[in-house]
């Protein structure tokens, strides 16, 4: 069977949404992260857990893209947010 | 302020924008007035409302003063995450103490009543806790490493006629942990510890914490709304009306509350200013409290908080009143009159402390006084 992988927000993420922008941070953490344009879509786009493959195909609808011209930067993006523990990706079933 | 002014009306508006109840057309601000706009919208830390407005069209701004509007609205959510962070950081701590801990105010209401937490800005941390964990949550406070602003001015002062202690860190966040929910004969006379037991659960960055539930929720939002500060400050009063319009409060029972802690008259004129000020309708249930006669003492002691008594001793004088039996009334009186140094230095400033100048209002106060009669 085909592993799924499921990209979702920390539960313990502390948010605010403001036009355009998000701020997100870590209860523990001393930074708060300011995502703003895409950055904020994504963010969006995460309010129900998705695939990477569901992320960017919604991105290039609502930019009006082909999915491959932005896989890259939003997989790259996505890896950030995982760094500072704002999202968790898991593999399911 | 003059809320007279028109940049006043238009700040006012703001504060009822989509409140429950309003029905306000939309508005847009002339250039002359829109740096005085600005300031006072993030002064009664109303930018929320103000961008929630301008996204929903119902405030025409300029692009270059939205833009001024989101940047600062946008400080003032980076300031509250940070309190939210030290709320978490606090409760926490309490939890592993096992001190039973009720978020009040911004942050309880911010995630429970408003549609959404940005439109709620705040600028500190409010907890109340029991009086018997008081000081045991001070020194848990401490732990962490808050710095206590003003210390009590005599020992035992905060559990027997104190309200809250400010606590503030390096850092930039204040916690005031309350013992009750106001100052003066109101805050002596209801139980809060019967508010602490009256809580319920909500939500931040996946916690639970404890706030108040909507029926005690709401007579917080009206103490202090009406006692909190005078002139009554439009954020708080816009609290109560969004209070009173959740559908969730249980009126008979805030009733019978304000009936045994002697809060009918605060109650009504908290409802009775929101409702004025905002220009919005109430509840049936909210009009019936405001209709309700409350007893010649309340609303003599509301006047301590309520008019410019309150700046000539008016509300030391009225809860003096309040202390039940002498010996509580002469401690009380003892420890305003003669503080210990350390509370006035804190107070006065160690170059400007003395027992003199801290008797000037007592005295300038019996003074008139004895001019008026």
């Amino acid at each position: 069977m085909k592993q799924v992988v499921r990209i979702r927000r920390a539960a313990n993420v502390l948010t605010r949404v403001l036009p355009g922008e998000v701020l997100v941070g870590l209860p523990g953490a001393r930074d708060i992260s300011l995502l703003t344009g895409t950055g904020s879509v994504i963010w969006q786009l995460l309010e129900v857990p998705r695939s990477p493959d569901e992320v960017v195909s919604e991105l290039a609808l609502i930019y009006e893209v082909v999915p491959e011209s932005i896989a890259e930067e939003v997989g790259s993006f996505l890896g950030s947010l995982q760094q500072r523990g704002v999202i968790t990706i898991t593999n399911g079933r | 302020m003059n809320l007279d002014t028109h940049v006043a009306e238009l700040v006012r508006a703001v504060a009822a924008f989509e409140a429950p109840g309003s029905s306000l057309e939309g508005i847009a601000v002339a250039g002359d007035d829109w740096r005085s706009f600005l300031s006072l919208v993030g002064a009664r830390r109303l930018t929320g409302l103000a961008v929630a407005g301008l996204e929903a069209g119902w405030l025409a701004l300029e692009d270059a003063q939205a833009k001024e509007l989101i940047d600062r609205h946008r400080d003032a959510m980076f300031w509250v995450l940070g309190l939210e962070r030290a709320l978490l950081e606090v409760t926490e701590a309490f939890e592993s103490e096992e001190i039973d801990a009720v978020v009040l105010k911004g942050s309880a209401l911010a995630h429970s009543v408003y549609p959404d937490p940005a439109w709620r800005s705040y600028g500190d941390i409010d907890i109340l806790v029991r009086s018997r964990d008081f000081r045991k949550a001070a020194a848990t406070v401490a732990e962490l490493g808050f710095r206590r602003e003003l210390p009590e001015p005599r020992p035992g002062f905060d559990e027997r006629f104190g309200k809250a202690a400010e606590f503030r860190r390096e850092d930039g966040p204040e916690v005031d942990l309350h013992r009750t929910l106001v100052l003066g004969p109101f805050g002596l006379w209801l139980e809060a510890d019967e508010l602490v037991d009256r809580s319920t659960g909500f939500h931040i960055a996946g916690r639970r914490l404890r706030r108040l539930d909507d029926t005690a929720l709401m007579l917080h939002a009206c103490l202090h709304a009406s006692l909190g500060m005078y002139p009554p400050l439009l954020l708080p009063l816009r609290d109560v009306v969004q209070v009173a319009g959740s559908g969730k409060v249980r009126w008979k029972v805030l009733a019978g509350l304000a009936d045994r802690w002697r809060l009918r008259a605060v109650v009504g004129h908290a409802l009775e200013t929101a409702r004025d000020t905002l220009g919005v309708g109430l509840p049936p249930d909210a009009e019936m409290l405001i209709e309700r006669r409350a007893s010649p003492l309340e609303r003599r002691l509301l006047d301590s908080y309520v008019t410019d008594k309150r700046r000539r001793g008016g509300l030391a004088l009225s809860t003096l009143r309040a202390i039940p039996g002498f010996s509580s009334k002469a401690g009380y009186l003892w420890a305003l009159l003669y503080p210990g140094r350390e509370f006035l230095n804190a107070r006065m400033g160690v170059a400007r402390s003395s027992y003199l100048r801290r008797w000037t209002v007592p005295v300038r106060w019996l003074t008139k006084k004895r001019r008026w009669t």
